[in-house]
């Protein structure tokens, strides 16, 4: 089971688009993929017209990995199911911030899906929280979207220093450019710039465009709506280019 | 969405329709509590495939080729329900047969590893429409699926209408409430699948097949009726086998129709007596005759089956050589399938056949012979258990000097030995025979590896001798130091046996192992 991370500490930059774009395209691919939606918001069950998980309390490891499953939904497309959000995510920092090994929590919680699924995609919170931390060691590729401009690389400056800080493997953070306008001359520029100081970025670019803009009313994913546009078909291209590793 | 993929997760199940109801009626009433939406109608056709042996079935799987895609599906009411997997299978390539043939797939590594040396055999075909309904929740999400199908199958054109009821995960109150409103509307479990109603209408309903049949034997039935039972069901078993023979699916049906054949035959001299002599003699004769024609083309399917192993024990620069030879056993193979398919079909072997048949079931009318009358279970016991001791003294006399030949021979008896406990299984002790056979098999195991090193060896030889008449002296160098090795290899293999021999004979000897058969033989069940 590979997992794969849409992450950013700062939000609006293209972070829900991702997750729910690479879970359908990791579909397409023949994957078993469970689409899990950890911010609190709830947009990614949302993109999905899948209504917030039921309300429940916060128990330890293997209850709450019980819990967590029995709230698994089916999409509308077979092969792809969605663990959608709930309010109470709030609160998952407190339950982690009180068990042992609490940086671990979460590599137990998704052991149990590994028959099931054989890709897990997580939908995080924008923030830099004890929950981030447990993403960071247990995702195979930390996908961070980055806007080409000036504050978006201060961010991801701050993720690798905390990287850094807590001893953890840096090259699992996969940054690439996100909502990027090729009219806009300050985007290409800072793109340019960018590539040269991060080697890492992936070569597949995510344009910004109304089609994918227009997910929040069609409540579908863009490459099921929209499946030969060059900004959707830019999904899929990013979800094999990770692949291909 | 390829058209072989449903969610793991979900087991569809399938549910057959009243006559009296059509696809809108049952949409009214699904509308009274979703909303629904119809997809567009699919149409594939539906091709079923399993080995002679049902090995697919048995296992609870179905292996079905959809125009475009060959999947492995889990089974449930004798119907797909989930794909373990599938791959690309082009609609105009030809009808699988061989697994062997398939380009490389993870599917493709199953099923050999499934089927062993079995080729695949098509079952039946269907022309499938499919009506999707997808029922709605207030925001507009899928909660269940229905498929409505109609199917017709290619041969004899019969039609069937079935339900296919598709659940999601997480949304398993809403199944609850469609699954009422279907219930109410006379939907109902499918007992009997439209595939095996098809098949049970050409006659070929899945079944267990196996080589070591129970024939309801009682051990006071007199001999001569036990033995013409056991005769008449493997003479059918051989002939269930004449097909994939003549259509050369895979080469396991030669072996079983030979093994059929030689199992009468041992019968027939192991429990003496039980026709005239005149009789028996004829009954052996015929079994000869039609047995004897196949075995050339059952050497040359050893030899290639193991060509691969016997290439892998040369080092590389001697395997062109040998491949020279699987190249000419390959074309000989050829020709002698011609010439058993002549035979099989031939006026000679249907006069065998028909007298075979025609004496087994009129045995009763013959004169009375020595031991036609006697109760079979303490006949064919006291001289299984004879064959034992009789193992068991040339065991004693073996040392290691013995002459290839004396294994051999051992050999022999150990064949009779075990085709007479297999036979007669039913009528002794359930829990005391199987270890005796393990024991036995064992032994056998090692007998086994002997007798086909030294086979081999000399049949080698006879392939060098005549390929230097033909007088191909390009090929002759290569072929000579390849067969060459490989003899000594063989040579080698066959002498190491002989400690492994030894060792089983001495188990397999022993006062204690003396002592269970003893006790076998003395509680007919």
């Amino acid at each position: 089971m590979t997992i794969f991370a849409s992450y950013s500490i700062k939000g609006g930059v293209g972070k829900t688009a991702l997750a729910v774009n690479l879970a359908y395209a990791l579909r397409e691919d023949g994957h078993r993929t469970l689409l899990i939606d950890l911010d609190p918001q709830c947009a990614a069950a949302y993109y999905f017209r899948i209504k917030p998980a039921a309300k429940f309390k916060f128990k330890e490891g293997p209850k709450l990995a019980g819990r967590l499953r029995r709230n698994i939904r089916e999409s509308d497309y077979p092969g792809l199911d969605v663990l959608p959000s709930n309010m109470a995510y709030r609160n998952f920092d407190i339950m982690l911030d009180r068990l042992k090994k609490s940086r671990k929590q979460l590599r137990s919680i998704l052991a149990p899906l590994a028959e099931e699924y054989d890709s897990v995609v997580l939908d995080c919170p924008p923030n830099l929280t004890l929950l981030s931390e447990n993403i960071f060691r247990v995702a195979d590729h930390l996908l961070v979207p980055v806007i080409p401009t000036p504050l978006s690389e201060r961010t991801l400056e701050q993720l690798y220093q905390f990287f850094k800080e807590k001893k953890l493997p840096p090259n699992r953070i996969r940054p690439f450019f996100s909502m990027a306008q090729k009219s806009n001359r300050l985007h290409r520029e800072f793109m340019a710039q960018l590539r040269l100081d991060y080697p890492v970025f992936l070569d597949t670019v995510i344009p910004h465009s109304v089609h994918i803009e227009r997910m929040g009313q069609r409540r579908r994913p863009a490459l099921d709506y929209a499946p030969g546009l060059a900004a959707t078909q830019a999904y899929r291209k990013l979800c094999l280019e990770i692949l291909k590793g | 969405m390829t058209t072989l993929t449903t969610n793991d997760s979900n087991a569809g199940s399938i549910y057959s329709l009243p006559a009296d109801l059509d696809l809108l009626k049952l949409e009214e009433r699904l509308q009274e509590r979703f909303e629904l939406r119809r997809r567009s109608p699919a149409r594939r056709s539906l091709d079923f495939y399993d080995s002679f042996e049902w090995t697919l079935w048995h296992r609870g799987e179905l292996l079905c080729r959809d125009g475009s895609q060959l999947g492995l599906f889990t089974r449930s009411g004798g119907w797909l329900q989930d794909v373990r997997s599938s791959m690309p299978y082009p609609r105009k390539a030809a009808d699988l047969r061989d697994p062997n043939d398939l380009p490389s797939h993870p599917l493709a590594d199953t099923l050999q590893k499934r089927l062993g040396l079995r080729g695949l055999l098509k079952l039946c075909s269907f022309q499938e429409s499919r009506q999707e309904i997808e029922l709605l929740d207030d925001s507009r999400k899928v909660v269940f699926r229905l498929d409505w199908i109609d199917l017709r199958s290619s041969e004899g054109k019969r039609n069937y209408t079935l339900c296919d009821l598709r659940p999601l995960r997480g949304y398993e109150q809403s199944a609850e409430t469609a699954l009422q409103l279907l219930l109410e509307s006379g939907l109902a479990p499918i007992d009997h699948s439209p595939l095996e109603q098809e098949l049970e209408t050409r006659g070929t309903p899945p079944r267990v097949y196996s080589l070591k049949p129970s024939f309801d034997l009682q051990p006071d039935l007199p001999a001569r009726e036990a033995v013409c039972l056991i005769l008449q069901r493997m003479l059918e078993l051989a002939r269930e086998n004449e097909v994939g023979v003549l259509e050369d699916i895979d080469t396991e049906f030669l072996h079983d129709y030979r093994v059929c054949l030689r199992k009468m035959r041992s019968i027939i001299s192991l429990v003496k007596g039980v026709f005239p002599e005149a009789q028996t003699e004829k009954v052996k004769r015929t079994l000869a005759a039609l047995a004897s024609r196949t075995n050339r083309l059952r050497d040359l399917d050893v030899y290639l089956l193991e060509q691969e192993k016997l290439l892998e024990t040369l080092p590389e620069s001697l395997r062109p050589g040998l491949a020279h030879m699987f190249d000419d056993f390959r074309r000989e193979r050829e020709k002698e399938l011609r010439a058993v398919r002549r035979h099989l079909q031939s006026a000679s072997t249907a006069k065998h056949l028909a007298w075979l048949e025609h004496f087994l079931s009129s045995a009763s009318t013959l004169t009375e012979s020595a031991n036609s009358k006697a109760p079979i279970a303490a006949l064919v016991f006291a001289r299984t258990h004879k064959r034992y001791k009789r193992i068991r003294r040339i065991a004693a006399d073996m040392h290691a000097d013995t002459p290839d030949e004396e294994i051999h021979e051992l050999r022999i008896h150990c064949k009779k030995l075990r085709y007479m406990l297999e036979f007669f299984a039913e009528l002794l002790p359930s829990e005391q025979l199987p270890p005796r056979l393990k024991a036995l098999k064992k032994l056998q195991g090692g007998l086994g590896t002997f007798n086909d090193s030294s086979v081999q060896q000399i049949s080698l030889l006879e392939y060098v001798e005549k390929s230097h008449k033909r007088e191909r002296a390009d090929q002759d160098l290569p072929l000579s130091l390849s067969i060459g090795a490989l003899l000594g290899i063989l040579y080698q293999r066959q002498q190491a046996q002989r400690d492994r021999i030894f060792a089983d004979l001495a188990e397999f000897g022993s006062e204690e192992s003396a002592a269970a058969f003893k006790t076998l033989f003395q509680n007919p069940s």
